[in-house]
């Protein structure tokens, strides 16, 4: 049900959109800079983005793709060049409430990928997370998809060397 | 096909594999092994990488979208206004529209929204504090107020009262504005809230109400408990 305008067929998509695309939005921009609140802000600017430009969605069923382009740019716009080194610096209470329960897997999957520099992580995350395959990845990224193919293959080859040191993941994985 | 192009192929995108890649796979069993191990391993991480949004936040970024557009329709009323202006100069007289009363509504929502952890928690509120506030839009408790929030907050429009009512059918904010009149009441649906803007005293005050039978509860009671001075 649209109920922040007059009821009109944009006002009803754009709703539909916030609704089903926003918690998707919110992990993969948690996964990128590792604040609760940052996430939130980069979610509702992104939001606010594509309501300002609707124009420029031409295909619907590509709003996914068009959502997500518009946090990454968003997240580089805003953050990127600033954003100190984070530590996981939130505590076991907050991770509670997000993750339900902290486990030692949970946990060294989170160290490495927190590892791996933004340009491996975004992609992979996309990929993982998103579910876009690398043609949507390169579009979203503003890259050639050869360019994603070579990122992606590279993370996951980083992730796997990096798990492989940890034995808690070992011992899960076998 | 090879091993090689295959694990190449694996690595970039194991969800989408080529009829060449998935044939190769059919016919070697190592790399069966680590296809399956891949996909599991994606898995695994998408399961552990979760993070859940922050309670209402898809509400608070619909509202923020009504909102900004409430700025622009507001500064077109401003330069509406001043063309109305220009032509009372010259003798033509306007209607000025109400711009204030409709505002009311969103400024309570967006209070709701953006403290959702109230309507959670259970405070011991003592009478004073309620009385208080309930004095800033002229209004006084005559017995009490199943209340399990109360405190004083900032909006938009200058210092209000924020109260969350415990009603037979669910908790129901009451937000005080003496800064905010309204000459009719205001009622409006707002996702899966309902809310409604009155008259007060002093100001207005608003109830956002999860359903209707919660709503009823609460005006109800506030026309049984509370005297205006």
């Amino acid at each position: 049900m649209a109920w922040f305008g007059i009821g009109s067929e944009k006002d009803s998509l754009y709703e539909t959109l916030v609704r089903a695309y926003a918690p998707e939005l919110f992990r993969f921009a948690y996964w990128l800079c590792r604040d609760r609140h940052v996430s939130e802000e980069l979610v509702q600017e992104t939001c606010l983005r594509a309501w300002k430009n609707w124009q420029s969605l031409n295909d619907p069923q590509l709003a996914k793709q068009w959502l997500f382009t518009i946090l990454r740019r968003e997240h580089a716009r805003l953050y990127e060049q600033k954003t100190p080194e984070r530590v996981w610096a939130e505590d076991d209470a907050q991770w509670e409430t997000m993750v339900g329960q902290v486990t030692m897997p949970l946990l060294e999957v989170r160290e490495a990928l927190v590892k791996l520099p933004e340009r491996y992580r975004a992609p992979l995350l996309l990929q993982v997370l998103g579910g876009f395959s690398c043609r949507e990845i390169a579009v979203i990224m503003d890259a050639s998809e050869d360019a994603m193919l070579a990122r992606v293959s590279r993370a996951r080859r980083m992730m796997r060397e990096m798990l492989d040191e940890q034995p808690n993941i070992r011992r899960v994985m076998k | 096909m090879n091993c090689m192009e295959f694990q190449r192929e694996l690595s970039a995108d194991p969800r989408r594999l080529t009829t060449a890649a998935l044939g190769h796979a059919e016919t070697c069993s190592d790399c069966a092994r680590r296809m399956a191990g891949q996909i599991n391993l994606d898995a695994q991480w998408e399961a552990e990488l979760q993070a859940s949004p922050p309670v209402g936040m898809e509400d608070r970024i619909l509202l923020a979208t009504r909102m900004g557009r409430q700025k622009r329709q507001r500064y077109y009323a401003l330069v509406a206004t001043l063309v109305a202006g220009m032509a009372v100069v010259f003798g033509v007289t306007l209607s000025q529209p109400d711009k204030g009363s409709p505002d009311l509504v969103a400024i309570a929502v967006e209070h709701v929204l953006n403290e959702p952890e109230h309507l959670q928690e259970t405070q011991v509120v003592n009478s004073r504090m309620l009385n208080d506030l309930l004095a800033r839009v002229g209004a006084q408790t005559r017995g009490t107020l199943p209340a399990t929030y109360a405190n004083a907050c900032k909006l938009p429009n200058g210092e209000g009262g924020h109260i969350v009512l415990s009603t037979q059918h669910g908790r129901v904010t009451l937000m005080l504005i003496p800064h905010g009149k309204t000459d009719a009441m205001l009622r409006r649906m707002m996702g899966n809230l309902i809310v409604e803007v009155h008259a007060a005293r002093t100001g207005s005050y608003s109830l956002v109400a999860p359903n209707e039978s919660a709503l009823t509860d609460a005006k109800t009671l506030l026309a049984r408990q509370l005297r205006w001075t």
